[in-house]
């Protein structure tokens, strides 16, 4: 088949694009394709869509490939253009314009609109013409897309333009906005760009981009209490898995960027967390009748997670004592905002004390960490825990503890 | 749907192009321009022909083009929500 820059299935595109960013440790040879040329295409395409974001370099097994993108530097996700790559038919763009052009004069049947293509639009040019089927089946796919309307007129369905957003242009920063921290912010790049958005990120999680379609589907099939099937790839057992769950929350880490589907799996009986990069694709499945008993069990347990660690045992529970100066009130504040589940309370002048039960401490360790200093007390269930944090304050001892090769 | 046509780039390089054709200021040169800016790497391989050679029949053979109306782009029930 002749190369094209355009796709017809979003899941092939990720993966390459998986490996180039994420990774970016893989060359052409250790790719698992059926031959070094889809490598090629698939390359060539990634290039002449993120032009000026692909870097690579040499090493011993060869060139490495790499998507390079520095955040600072940009107004919008670059990722988001794979989205914007679906292949189509000569007729879909053909009667996108015509369809649209005619609707703008008013409504129209599907007859009244092959009239006038065949008699009007075509009339300068040697093309086929369309038959009516296909028309009326571009009219029904813009119905159901939301961009038409359509009434009865007695035996006749007459299609209009829907009704566009009010004031779109007062909406534009909203927009913006939202299309770089939310997400599913790909959809904000969906409207008209017009002027350079506003704001600049310092920091910014670009490749959770990568899994906006995954995230949609999910989130119309818990819109709709259904179960879905997801599969997974295993890097460990180099296969496929299939996993039916009822998908209940997302959860979005803000520390590392990763992106999870919280669901009550079938066969465990449990609730698991899932990556949504690992996922491959998901199949929707029945509509579950009682949704209300895992919302519930969301809740009972969700008050013990810290991040997405479930833990293999009882809960961990953790007491820190922290120092805190009278004029120092913004410490209080920052364990106020960043405790979670856990609680603050005071216990005299100069002291605080945090308290949390959670299936695993070792997840609150890098927190734990910026509250050296102030720390008068640390006590946790888990010795684990205290043995990994003695043994680091043991290492930072020695590497600058002021021994006689200290620098 | 997330990834569809409705959203894609060509459409969008294509929908400047029809602008400009109504306009009456569209050239070779100016597709060409428009193509480079709005599409990807290679799409200057694709549009200019496709619309120079009918298999697109959206612009007429001197530049013009058979729409009556700046191309317009309705929001879908995704945008909307």
């Amino acid at each position: 088949m002749a190369y094209s820059e355009l796709i017809k299935n979003f899941e092939k595109i990720r993966s390459y694009m998986r490996d180039f960013y994420i990774y970016g440790f893989k060359g052409r040879d250790e790719f698992n394709t059926r031959s070094s040329r889809i490598y090629d295409d698939e390359y060539r395409r990634v290039k002449g869509w993120l032009e000026g974001y692909i870097d690579s370099y040499y090493n011993e097994s060869g060139k490495k490939v790499f998507i390079s993108i520095d955040s600072r530097a940009i107004f919008h996700n670059p990722l988001y253009v794979a989205f914007k790559t679906k292949s189509f038919t000569d007729w879909d763009i053909t009667l996108h314009f015509f369809l649209l052009d005619i609707l703008a004069d008013g409504p129209a049947t599907a007859k009244d609109c092959l009239t006038r293509i065949t008699e009007e639009y075509l009339k300068d040019f040697p093309a086929e013409f369309p038959d009516e089927g296909t028309v009326r089946n571009k009219l029904k796919e813009y119905e159901k897309m939301g961009v038409l309307v359509s009434r009865k007129e007695g035996r006749n369905v007459v299609y209009a333009i829907a009704e566009g957003l009010e004031n779109l242009p007062a909406w534009r920063d909203a927009i913006h906005f939202f299309s770089e921290t939310m997400p599913l912010g790909v959809i904000g790049t969906y409207f008209p760009q017009g002027v350079e958005s506003a704001f600049e990120f310092k920091h910014q999680y670009l490749f959770g981009a990568l899994d906006s379609e995954i995230l949609y589907d999910l989130a119309e099939c818990m819109r709709e209490n259904r179960w879905v099937e997801i599969t997974i790839f295993s890097r460990r057992k180099k296969q496929e898995l299939r996993h039916t769950i009822f998908p209940i929350r997302f959860y979005l880490s803000t520390q590392t960027g990763r992106q999870y589907v919280l669901g009550y799996h079938d066969r465990h009986h449990k609730l698991m967390f899932f990556r949504l990069d690992g996922i491959r694709r998901l199949k929707a499945l029945d509509v579950e009748s009682r949704p209300e008993q895992y919302e519930a069990l969301w809740e009972d347990f969700d008050r013990h997670l810290w991040g997405i660690s479930t833990g293999t045992h009882a809960l961990d529970h953790l007491e820190m004592l922290i120092h805190v100066e009278p004029d120092e009130y913004f410490i209080v504040e920052r364990l106020q905002r960043e405790k979670r589940h856990g609680t603050v309370e005071q216990v005299d002048d100069s002291t605080w004390k945090f308290t949390a039960d959670v299936y695993d401490a070792g997840e609150m360790m890098p927190w734990v960490r910026t509250f050296i200093g102030r720390i008068d007390r640390l006590e946790c269930s888990n010795r684990f825990f205290l043995e990994r944090l003695r043994d680091d304050f043991a290492a930072m001892r020695r590497m600058y503890g002021g021994d006689g090769h200290a620098v | 749907m997330l990834f569809n046509e409705y959203y894609s780039e060509y459409y969008a390089c294509v929908s400047e192009i029809i602008n400009e054709a109504l306009d009456g200021t569209l050239t070779e040169a100016r597709l060409i321009d428009i193509t480079r800016r709005k599409g990807f790497a290679e799409s200057v391989l694709t549009i200019p022909e496709h619309l120079k050679d009918g298999t697109w029949p959206l612009i007429t053979k001197d530049f013009g083009t058979p729409l009556h109306h700046y191309p317009i782009h309705p929001e879908t029930l995704l945008q909307k929500r």
